[in-house]
């Protein structure tokens, strides 16, 4: 109430202001269509907010130093990685041996990194090999819905319902090899059900979102609703499922190794060398330790960068 | 001095005192203090009040129905469940035969017909044994319908291979019930290691009403059985664990002292050294040198070397191009280190084999037949030179003198760690000597199979153990007509030595036509014997008188503990 | 519901079909042979006779429609090649059982500490209990398991000898296999709990919740936890399907006579029917599974309805 009498009480002071005091300064055509900061893309808003996260980064940091150890690590001792010193067994690390040595008298420095070669290539391919899959598969079951989708939907269930290592045995049963490629269609072959159920679950989502609702009664063609919508708001999780998938490869590598299906002779993989001295652990703990820590520093800055990428690219925690 | 003594006679009382304890904790269950109280002693040692073994079982058996199953693992079960018709004893260092199912035995004068006569013993169910049981086992061994896995055992009996093969009916088989306690076989011809299959399970009895009560699930339970043997099986969680107890309607039942045997049921290496170490199992076999010293260290462990009758082999496919050139074949047979071999893969655990039949193996009552013929390689060896052979077969064939064009694939039918070292190993030896490139082939063992008999495959590498002990089963496997060894190898003179031999009741002779046969064999190359396996055995101290030597059959029999630590 | 419910009951049925079918034929089609390592010891007429008792010289189609037929109307799954006499159905049962208790054990201390650990991280959100619960919560998943049991078994029962090394049916033997498997489902909840939490920590209604004036207990106790439970019952789901299953890296060291122990060895053996019956019996548990997990949803979540 008091308000009101007060805004009453100041339109009868305008009459007291002389209309000289006024000045027309026109209109601005443009001012309105200035934002007050600077515009922040997606991918630019996501980095800046992973560069916040200290715990991604750290993560970031470790995985980009043993990817690069990886890559440069089997040079660096000087031994090549399968060469057989009988003279030199099982010896501790020491100034020769960085990392020590194997039964076979293998320089186990290089043969971690060696190793590490095949473990982070399975990952790393092995889950965008299934991402890309189960995108396309997972977009076009959503996208047509109706009888495709279901039918679609019914081979994943198959898929995903029969145990994978019998599809591992099959796979390197049928083209008769255990090299990298094989393992990696094996493990790939019903690798990507789960994120094509991710995809498509997440899609549908969207489909029934307002502002999708809203671009389709606008007339957006679906190409770019798809592409201009759907495609980022899916994008994050994809990314954020690979990260933690990567690990999943690597321990599937592992367990494979393990059973005596993984990898095979000359080469070797993180999996291969601990399973190899999970045997004599006791005897030989540094043969266990150091392909064990990779796998675990692996593992770990995966799925602490995923879970900054999470937070990152989750547009729903844009500011 | 003094001291001690008063300590032993301390100790004593007090072994007297819990000895007595136990018997009132018992008393109205097993026996009496009056009965505890006078120990048991064998050889000096004071048998343990409670008598147990603790063991472990490296899988599940596949069965215990001797006929059916074929697994070492189920052998050993029954080895101690039921009476074989003879078993081969430990004494001095030499395997006896002595009488098991049957008192006394005989055979006619060419050593075609052999009889039997049975003791009287008696089933776990309280039924008496007869002829009529070993009869029968061996009869249903035989008949095609059961698809025994051990039949070829048994087609030195008359019309075996007939019946097996559906041409004739079981009863002509040379299988004969004389009377309730006497048993005959008729045999197709002269066989010279006859009695050496009867300590095994071709040769222990089964009860036709029992195995037709259970059908199919015969022997896939301890309940679905009767037992002969010293022991009983009593209870058996399947991949877990089994316990055997004394069988008291055995005959021998006074021999017998162990009154429980406990095995685990173990797969893995680490586990089970693991509990050898923490001392829940009384013994283990053990091949890994880091355990073997562990072990070796401990004092009150006993540590027992034996070489197995069993050869790790690698053989050569003579179809194939490169291998149907025998210098070539000897090359490779001459290449190898076995001293290195031995000492750099298996960390001498295992023994160099310079002959295709292994250290052990005897040839009938003449003893170990390896004291009598030494090892052909070892001769061959000092002659002739490993690359001058490869590029005299390279001439032969056509093949220029530069190894280093030849490229090799060594088959494998594993795909473990060990066999990739191995492989490795191999690869690299191969290149140093004779400058060939070795492709290494890993495969799962069914696949193995499948390439090497279809001759898809250079070279190879197997474990053969061998069947009964006599020669005649590790050289038989290379005569033209079997198929054992996928080399495709044939030689005419190789198979007349080896009929001769078959039918040879000479023990002298026989040895004599083995050692030509041997010396071809290995002339010719079509595998190269590498090691001989041999069995390292740990087992603490106060297990006393369990078997020490590979073909003894007694299996727990006499064994007893003394001094077992609570 | 109930209609829905038996159109997925048709499904399910229709993939296990396919999946009988599938394996029975790829089985099949491996070289290899269930004799195993015997086989090039038996002269060709004792293979034959093993061959023909099994019924495995028949054509294919007409072994695969005797395994329908059993499969259909008697349940049954055959007998093992492995384990002459052995029903497959019976050692599934079995066996399942064995693995499932441990693995409900370990499901259950691995979902009630990760749920624990994640409540307490989610709201202690970037401060030391939550950097401690996620490190102990990390360290489950970035060790093989076949190295975390080995260091287990050496420690508590060489070492230390406080536990036996191997062996079942006590609960002492459950101790090891149980941490060892537990570890894993800690991390996964914990995790998982903690962005679910925070997810719901930020929503509207707990902020209309708290701006009521309801305790922060309260908040947490009827609003937060039930909807950040939700979504663990997807995995909850996949998970109980593989308790069944077993593992076989635990089952082997520790001597647990459970089923993944028999699944992986079978497979090593050629033991055909044991294959296909422990695929049919892992696809049927993981497509009920799904089953249970939507109409866990439908009751659970107000949100989802049936149309």
């Amino acid at each position: 109430m008091a308000t009101e009498q007060n805004s009453f009480a100041s339109a009868a002071e305008w009459e007291d202001i002389p209309a000289e005091k006024f000045e027309i300064i026109g209109t601005d055509d443009f001012s309105g269509d200035i934002i007050a900061r600077p515009k922040v893309g997606y991918w630019a808003d996501a980095w800046r907010r992973l560069k916040e996260n200290k715990i991604a980064i750290v993560a970031l940091i470790v995985l980009i130093l043993l990817i690069v150890m990886v890559a440069v690590g089997p040079a660096l001792s000087g031994y090549n990685f399968e060469q057989v010193d009988t003279s030199a067994i099982n010896q501790r690390p020491s100034a020769e041996h960085w990392f020590g040595t194997d039964s076979l008298g293998r320089d186990l420095f290089a043969r971690v990194w060696q190793g590490g070669r095949v473990s982070i290539v399975i990952g790393i391919v092995g889950a965008v090999v299934a991402s890309v899959i189960g995108c396309i598969y997972g977009g076009i079951a959503s996208y047509f819905g109706g009888i495709v989708d279901d039918i679609m939907m019914r081979v994943v269930e198959v898929l995903l319902s029969i145990p994978y290592l019998i599809i591992v045995i099959l796979i390197s049963v049928v083209t008769d090899s255990k090299s990298i490629g094989t393992m990696m269609l094996a493990l790939t072959l019903t690798g990507w059900c789960g994120i094509a159920r991710l995809v498509r679950g997440q899609m549908l989502q969207l489909k029934s979102q307002e502002y999708v609702l809203a671009a389709n009664a606008l007339g957006v063609s679906p190409l770019k609703t798809i592409m201009r919508h759907m495609i980022p708001n899916t994008i994050g999780i994809i990314i954020v499922a690979i990260t933690f998938d990567i690990p999943g490869y690597i321990f599937s590598e592992a367990f494979l190794s393990y059973i005596g299906l993984g990898i095979q002779p000359p080469n070797t993989s993180w999996g291969a060398l601990a399973s190899a001295a999970q045997q004599n652990f006791m005897f030989y703990p540094y043969q266990l330790l150091f392909p064990s820590l990779m796998i675990a520093l692996t593992m770990l800055s995966f799925t602490l960068l995923g879970d900054g990428l999470r937070d990152a690219l989750d547009p729903k925690l844009r500011k | 001095m003094a001291m001690k003594k008063i300590l032993a006679a301390l100790l004593a009382g007090a072994m007297v005192l819990s000895m007595a304890a136990c018997g009132d904790d018992k008393d109205n269950t097993v026996g009496s203090s009056t009965e505890n109280a006078t120990a048991k002693t064998i050889d000096g040692n004071v048998l343990d009040e409670e008598q147990y073994f603790n063991g472990y079982l490296g899988g599940d058996p596949t069965t215990l129905d001797g006929v059916i199953g074929n697994d070492s693992i189920g052998g050993s079960v029954l080895n101690n469940t039921m009476e074989p018709l003879t078993r081969l004893a430990e004494k001095d260092g030499q395997n006896i035969r002595e009488g098991a199912g049957a008192e006394s035995w005989e055979s006619n004068e060419d050593g075609t017909v052999w009889t039997f006569h049975l003791r009287d013993n008696t089933w776990s169910d309280g039924q008496p044994v007869t002829a009529e049981h070993y009869a029968y086992a061996v009869i249903r061994t035989l008949t095609p319908e059961t698809g025994s896995p051990n039949s070829y055992l048994l087609t030195c009996i008359k019309n075996a291979n007939a019946v097996l093969a559906g041409e004739k009916a079981p009863s002509e088989l040379g299988v004969k019930v004389v009377d309730d306690k006497t048993i005959e076989f008729t045999l197709e011809q002269p066989t010279p290691y006859f009695l050496s299959l009867t300590d095994g399970r071709v040769m222990q009895p089964q009860r036709q009403d029992i195995v037709e009560q259970y059908g199919e699930s015969y022997g896939a339970e301890a309940t679905n059985m009767v037992y002969c043997g010293p022991f009983k099986v009593e209870s058996w969680t399947h991949n877990s664990e089994m316990v055997l107890v004394k069988n008291d309607s055995y005959w021998d039942k006074d021999s017998v002292n162990l009154t429980t045997i406990n095995y685990k049921i173990m797969n893995d290496e680490n586990t089970i050294f693991n509990s050898f170490t923490n001392g829940s199992i009384d013994s283990c076999g053990c091949g890994t040198p880091e355990w073997m010293d562990k072990f070796g260290s401990m004092e009150e462990v006993q540590y027992i070397h034996n070489v197995s009758p069993s050869v790790r082999f690698h053989f050569f496919n003579t179809k194939d191009k490169l291998f149907s050139n025998k210098n070539i074949r000897k090359a490779f047979t001459l290449a190898i280190d076995r001293e290195d071999v031995s000492k750099s893969i298996y960390f001498n655990t295992m023994e160099p084999a310079y002959s295709w039949v292994p250290d052990g193996v005897s040839s009938g009552e003449l003893g170990i037949y390896r004291q009598q013929v030494s090892a052909p390689l070892k001769a061959i060896a000092e002659k002739e030179d490993a690359k001058a052979l490869l590029l005299k077969g390279m001439e032969e064939l056509g093949l220029g003198s530069d190894p280093s064009t030849l490229n090799i694939t060594f088959t494998m039918g594993d795909t473990t760690q060990w066999i990739k070292n191995y492989g490795e190993y191999y690869q690299q030896k191969f290149k140093e000597v004779l400058g060939v490139n070795i492709t290494l082939d890993f495969n799962e063992w069914g696949t193995f199979q499948s390439k090497v008999n279809a001759g898809e495959y250079q070279m190879g590498y197997m474990v053969w153990g061998i069947d009964y002990n006599d020669p005649y089963a590790m050289l038989s496997l290379m005569r033209s007509d079997s198929t054992a060894i996928p080399t495709f190898w044939a030689n005419e003179e190789y198979d007349k030595l080896m009929d001769a031999a078959a039918v040879e009741m000479d023990e002298a002779k026989r040895v004599e036509l083995y050692e030509q046969a041997e010396a071809i064999l290995m002339e010719e190359a079509p595998l190269c014997p590498v090691v001989n396996e041999a069995s390292n055995t740990y087992r603490y101290k106060y297990v006393k008188n369990s078997n020490t030597m590979s073909f003894t059959s007694t299996g727990l029999k006499y064994a007893y503990t003394s001094g077992r630590p609570d | 519901m109930l209609k829905y419910v038996l159109k997925r009951i048709g499904y399910m049925l229709v993939t296990l079909f396919i999946i009988a079918t599938v394996t029975f034929f790829l089985m099949h089609s491996i070289p290899g042979d269930p004799l195993g390592a015997m086989a090039n010891k038996l002269p060709e007429q004792a293979k034959a006779n093993y061959y023909a008792k099994y019924g495995l010289d028949k054509p294919l189609t007409e072994q695969y429609g005797i395994f329908m037929k059993n499969l259909v109307t008697k349940g049954d799954l055959g007998e093992s090649l492995k384990y002459p006499g052995k029903s497959i159905t019976e050692t599934l049962i079995t066996n399942s059982k064995v693995s499932g208790v441990n693995g409900a054990f370990a499901l259950l201390f691995g979902v009630s500490i990760g749920i624990v650990l994640g409540i307490v991280a989610a709201l202690n959100k970037n401060k030391w209990p939550d950097y401690l619960v996620m490190f102990v919560a990390m360290m489950g998943i970035t060790i093989p398991v076949f190295v975390l049991a080995a260091m287990l078994q050496y420690l508590f029962t060489v070492k230390w000898q406080l536990l036996p090394t191997s062996g079942w049916g006590k609960p002492k033997h459950m101790i090891l296999p149980i941490i060892a498997m537990c570890f894993g489902s800690i991390a996964t909840y914990a995790r998982y709990l903690k962005a679910n939490m925070l997810d719901v920590l930020g929503q509207d209604y707990i902020l209309t919740a708290e701006a009521k004036g309801v305790s922060r207990f309260n908040v947490i106790k009827d609003h937060v936890m039930k909807n950040a439970f939700l979504p663990c019952i997807t995995i909850l789901g996949g998970q109980i399907s593989g308790i069944f299953t077993g593992s076989f890296v635990i089952e082997k060291m520790f001597g647990i006579p459970g089923l993944g122990f028999y699944y992986v060895s079978s497979i090593n053996d050629r033991d055909y029917t044991m294959i296909i019956g422990t695929t049919i019996f892992a696809a049927a548990l993981f497509v009920l599974a799904q089953l249970l997990i939507d109409i866990a949803y439908t009751i659970f979540d107000p949100r989802i309805r049936i149309k």
